[in-house]
């Protein structure tokens, strides 16, 4: 409650102190002040401030150096403007309601009827920011917290899972690893039993060999032995004499190719020689037949150049052709031999031949028979040619005594020739002869030396009792290969001798002996190399995976130590930890969760409140009735009223009449009725907690009876709501009405402005 | 073909004796009526080593009911090592129960199943130190009692005693076929290391928050093969109820909606009120209503009212009016239980904060 209003400087008033009480009336007659009063108490309680209309009227009308206080001064200031002047105070009889839905107190007057003076708002915003994600709320951190404490022990249980895995996998190892091992032992035992096996039916192998070699080597011993001897025999051959046998042999060869060259020489002058000798004779038949023609001719000439001086009495002589022929196919087949063949002999029966023809040809070749010349001349003339057919056979062309004696003189010329060529195929003879003798000697020569050659070459051959070149050198090439062998088996028993580790043939062949004697036969079947490589390979093999499956059980070992030591054969705490982990994970689970869940129904709630914020119909309806109550009691009977969403001018009120009427239709004095109850009723509930009202002539319209009606309202309210009354007014009747009706009234008269 | 039924988690209490017998008898009744072969008790027979010794004459007398053929093994839990001090546990006689407490495992041949019987130990950690025989043509099934690590099962056992820790390595090491696992008092099931690791659940309702039906498990194996498990309901087990009830303007209301719910004479009930009441004596009222009402019908009632707060003139607050209306709009709407979890969660918040708006503003 205010208790007192102290005016230091404002208008007319200077240090001018007024004492308030639960209801105060401020009387007086127009111009007392009553305004300015009003306007302190609006500046006192709501210190309008910068360019705020009220502000300016207030600085315009009081100046900036006004000066006004109230006690209790926490009411200073304390109201909002807008609050009193549109709802808690009644300025000079305005009754005025301007409901703005945006209005401070409009939302309080909401807030308080809904809620009953609790503001849904309020509790939204707190149910919002509990459902905010928003980081920086204390949920939202302590959520984060939580998810971050629930990741570190979800990774320590990762971390607790590995090490578990990697323990019982040591342990699984260590395990297996034994396991291998064992097997592993028993595979090396058995592959051992397996090696030694082989190497035992090697060694027996290897002796049976070491024993046969040993025996073959005594035999070579032996075989080198007998080839020396042999060779010690054939020690003629020792030395190399094939250079010389050679050199004897190309002299032998160079001989008789020489004597075979001057064999054929003679032989080739023989031949020549004949074929001069067959055409000197050749050569003397032609001469002689020339002869005997040029004989003929000669006589015919003679006869013919003797007949030019006396015919002549001639006898012919005609041929005989059958005769003729004979001798001619006889002629033909001497002249063969000459032709053909060289031979002595057939060139005798050739001459035979022909001498046989010239005789048939010339004694019965023709018949005589005596012709009578007419004329001498001409006789003779064919005498002669007969005759010379005769003779000859040939027919002479010449007709006339010149033309005949020409060609007898040119048959006699021929004969001439025929005897030049005879002599001259005569010296050639004779050179042919003397050529023949010369190659003969040569033959001789060459045939001697080819001789000593050859007895030569024997005589060598007889040095080492041989018969011929040929054994010498086979002879040779049997010494030369027994030796080679000689040499292959000493170098083969060298070797032997220093494998054996000993020097010399003797020593060796004791060793061997010795050998022989200590050792026995084995009793294992004799294998081939071939067999026992395969074996001595198998055994290799074995032994190098004994090798291999040593080193596996050695690493494996080694693991089973190396995990000895790191496997404890417990788990320790692990399990424990484990559950004690994945318990606190499970709560932090459960605690974000719930946290969630919090989040999740402050939204929840927080939406059922915002529901709630926009659902205004009951709560106008309270206010309808709230409002309709007030006005009742001020008219003095139940008047029902329609006010949606608050809005005055859709208000339809019932008039005395039962008429539903909207407010511009209704009288002034019930106007004013409806509108001081409205405000009243919105005043109550937009006040939390002390109200006040300031009336100013607020009864001006109505009738005595409301306003004693409105006046036991306010009572009322004042008495049931605590709300602290101003009454200001210039009516002495309302004073008295209201010092009815208040029990307690502190009056304050006014006087004329400034005199309090 | 071989039948065997693992249970586990009994508790027979001298605090719930006869209720904990009902249950053993029906579990013998199972065996009966399933013919089976062995029964495995994992752990956890008795609540405690008192209870073990004060109650051990009259279990023998009820297992005496065992069918001939049935042979029957239980090995210690953790609960037989409560308030046990230096006692011995061999000397308990169950018997026709084997009482298995060798260590560290106790091995049976029965009807060709190779059992092994690990007696519950402090730590199970020097188990890859066990000398486990080679494995036979028989099906191994090991028993043991104790949490798997590596399979945390939320929600139940968060107030449960410090626990021992089971590496599932144990069952491949053993070469189980089957792990009869007990200490888990909710059912699970899970195959690890080539092993079905089961845990039957507790055989009955021990505490809160035991929702599900209880259940034993029936196993049946073919030569060395566990052909079939499946679970058997302990009807005389009952079940655990949690009933949430929202308390509106008319807290009268709640005993309505206790009366739409059936419960078995076996159950435990637990109600949870929760929102705003007008008085103190007005909430020990409704809750002396509810016990009125429900607790003869049950075997066991609890009514939580932590979440249930007074505020006068809450009834006449327009504000908590209005709400609740609403929200009562979208319960009857929610479908899943979480919806109905998130709502009731969204309720008390609302209505804390318009009690202490009420209230800071008195």
């Amino acid at each position: 409650m205010i208790t007192k209003l102290h005016l230091e400087s404002f208008g007319l008033y200077r240090e001018v102190s007024f004492d308030l009480g639960p209801v105060t009336a401020f009387v007086g007659p127009n111009e007392s002040g009553k305004t300015t009063l009003f306007h302190a108490l609006l500046d006192c309680l709501c210190r309008p401030r910068g360019a705020s209309t009220h502000a300016r009227a207030l600085q315009s009308r009081y100046g900036k150096l006004r000066s006004c206080t109230v006690e209790p001064p926490d009411w200073d200031g304390a109201i909002p403007v807008e609050e009193f002047t549109e709802l808690l105070a009644i300025d000079s009889g305005a009754i005025t309601l301007n409901v703005s839905e945006n209005s401070d107190w409009m939302q309080a007057v909401k807030a308080n009827l809904f809620s009953g003076g609790i503001d849904p708002s309020a509790i939204t915003r707190d149910l919002r920011r509990e459902a905010s994600e928003n980081k920086t709320y204390a949920h939202m951190k302590r959520l984060k917290e939580l998810q971050s404490r629930l990741e570190s022990l979800e990774q320590e249980r990762d971390r607790l899972s590995a090490r578990r895995a990697e323990i019982l996998g040591g342990e699984r190892r260590l395990q297996q690893q034994t396991r291998e091992h064992e097997e592993l032992e028993n595979t090396l035992r058995k592959l051992q039993q397996d090696h030694t096996r082989l190497e035992k039916h090697l060694a027996a192998q290897s002796a049976a060999m070491e024993r046969r070699r040993a025996r073959a080597l005594l035999a070579k011993i032996e075989t080198v032995e007998e080839l020396e001897r042999e060779l010690e025999l054939r020690a003629a051959f020792s030395e190399d004499a094939e250079p010389q046998l050679a050199a004897l042999e190309t002299g032998m060869e160079n001989t008789r190719s020489h004597r075979e060259h001057a064999v054929v020489a003679h032989e080739h002058r023989r031949a020549e020689r004949e074929t001069a000798l067959r055409a000197h004779r050749s050569a003397e038949h032609a001469a002689a037949a020339q002869q005997q023609l040029a004989e003929a001719a000669k006589s015919l000439r003679r006869n013919l150049e003797h007949s030019r001086a006396a015919p002549i009495t001639r006898t012919k002589r005609r041929p005989r052709p059958l005769v003729l022929a004979a001798a001619g196919v006889l002629l033909a087949t001497a002249a063969v031999p000459f032709l053909v063949l060289t031979a002595p002999e057939s060139l005798v029966v050739g001459a035979a031949l022909a001498a046989g023809a010239l005789i048939l040809g010339g004694f019965a070749g023709f018949e005589q028979t005596v012709e009578h010349d007419n004329t001498p001349v001409e006789n003779a003339l064919r005498r002669a040619r007969d005759e010379w057919q005769r003779e000859t056979g040939e027919q002479l062309s010449a007709e006339s005594y010149e033309g005949l004696i020409s060609a007898l003189t040119g048959v006699e010329s021929k004969a001439a020739a025929a005897r030049d060529e005879l002599q001259r195929r005569g010296d050639e003879l004779q050179d042919q002869e003397h050529k023949l003798t010369e190659a003969r000697a040569a033959e001789q020569t060459a045939r001697r030396t080819a001789e000593a050659a050859q007895q030569e070459l024997n005589d060598w051959l007889a040095r080492y009792g041989l018969a011929g070149t040929r054994e010498y050198h086979n002879a040779r090439a049997e010494y030369r290969s027994r030796r080679q062998r000689r040499d292959e088996l000493t170098r083969e028993l060298h070797q032997a001798a220093d494998q054996y580790g000993c020097t010399g043939r003797s020593a060796l062949r004791g060793e061997l002996a010795r050998l022989l004697e200590r050792t026995t036969e084995a009793e294992v079947e004799p294998k081939d190399n071939e067999a026992l490589r395969r074996t001595e390979s198998r055994r290799a093999q074995l032994a190098q995976e004994i090798e291999q499956l040593r080193a596996r059980r050695d690493a494996a070992a080694a693991e089973i130590a190396e995990l000895r030591g790191t496997v404890k054969g417990s788990l320790g705490e692990i399990p424990e930890q484990l559950l004690d982990l994945e318990t606190r994970i499970a709560r932090l689970d459960r605690e974000i969760g719930e946290l969630n869940d919090a989040r999740e129904a402050a939204a929840i709630a927080a939406e059922i409140f915002e529901e709630l914020g926009a659902d205004f119909d009951h709560v106008l309806e309270d206010l309808a009735r709230d409002i309709q109550a007030r006005f009742g009691a001020i008219t003095g009977n139940e008047r029902r009223l329609s006010l949606p969403k608050l809005a005055v001018d859709a208000a339809e009120v019932i008039d005395a009449g039962g008429t539903a009427r909207p407010p511009a239709q209704l009288s002034k004095g019930t106007l004013d009725a409806f509108l001081l109850a409205a405000r009243i009723a919105l005043a109550l509930q937009a006040r939390d907690g002390e109200g006040i009202l300031v009336l100013d002539e607020p009864f001006q319209s109505l009738d005595t009876e409301r306003t004693l009606g409105a006046l036991k309202l306010l009572e009322h309210v004042h008495r049931e709501n605590n709300v602290q009354l101003l009454f200001f007014t210039k009516d002495e009747r309302l004073l008295d009405a209201c010092t009815a009706v208040f029990a307690e009234l502190r009056i304050h008269r006014l006087q004329l402005v400034g005199r309090a | 073909m071989r039948k065997a039924i693992h249970a586990a988690d009994l508790h027979v209490s001298r605090s719930e004796q006869q209720y904990s017998f009902a249950v053993f008898d029906e579990l013998i009744e199972l065996c009966r009526r399933n013919e089976v072969d062995l029964l495995l008790l994992a752990g956890d027979l008795f609540d405690s080593y008192p209870d073990a010794v004060a109650l051990a004459p009259e279990l023998r007398e009820h297992a005496a009911a065992l069918p001939e053929a049935c042979r029957a093994v239980a090995i210690p839990g953790n609960h037989e090592e409560l308030l046990r001090g230096e006692e011995p546990l061999e000397t308990i006689d169950l018997g026709r129960i084997a009482w298995a407490t060798g260590s560290p495992f106790q091995r049976y041949t029965v009807c060709g199943i190779d059992l092994f019987a690990v007696p519950f130990r402090s730590s199970y950690a020097d188990y890859l130190t066990w000398e486990i025989p080679a494995a036979g043509e028989d099906p191994r099934i090991v028993m043991m009692h104790g949490t798997l690590a590596g399979m945390w099962f939320s929600g139940l056992e968060e107030t449960e005693e410090s626990t021992v820790a089971i590496d599932p390595d144990v069952f491949g090491r053993i070469g189980a076929s089957y792990a009869a696992l007990g200490h888990i008092h909710s059912a699970h099931t899970e195959e690890l290391e080539g092993c079905t690791a089961c845990y039957p659940g507790s055989a009955r309702v021990w505490r809160r928050g035991e929702n599900d039906l209880r259940a034993v498990q029936l196993l049946e194996f073919q030569g060395t093969a566990l052909t079939r498990h499946e679970r058997l309901t302990l009807t005389s087990a009952g079940r655990y109820r949690h009933l949430e009830l929202p308390v509106g303007i008319d807290p009268g209301k709640v005993l309505t909606h206790v009366d739409e719910h059936v419960f078995d004479s076996a159950d435990f009930v637990e109600l949870a009120l929760s929102g705003l009441i007008e008085t103190q004596a007005q909430s020990a009222q409704l809750v002396r209503k509810l016990q009125h009402r429900l607790g003869p019908r049950v075997r066991r009632l609890e009514i939580d009212t932590e979440h249930l707060e007074p505020l006068s003139g809450f009834a006449a607050l327009p504000l908590a009016r209005h709400f609740l209306e609403h929200w009562n709009r979208r319960w009857q709407h929610a479908a899943s239980p979480r919806e109905k979890d998130l709502l009731l969660e969204a309720r008390r918040n609302a209505l804390t904060k318009i009690k202490h708006r009420v209230e800071g503003r008195r």
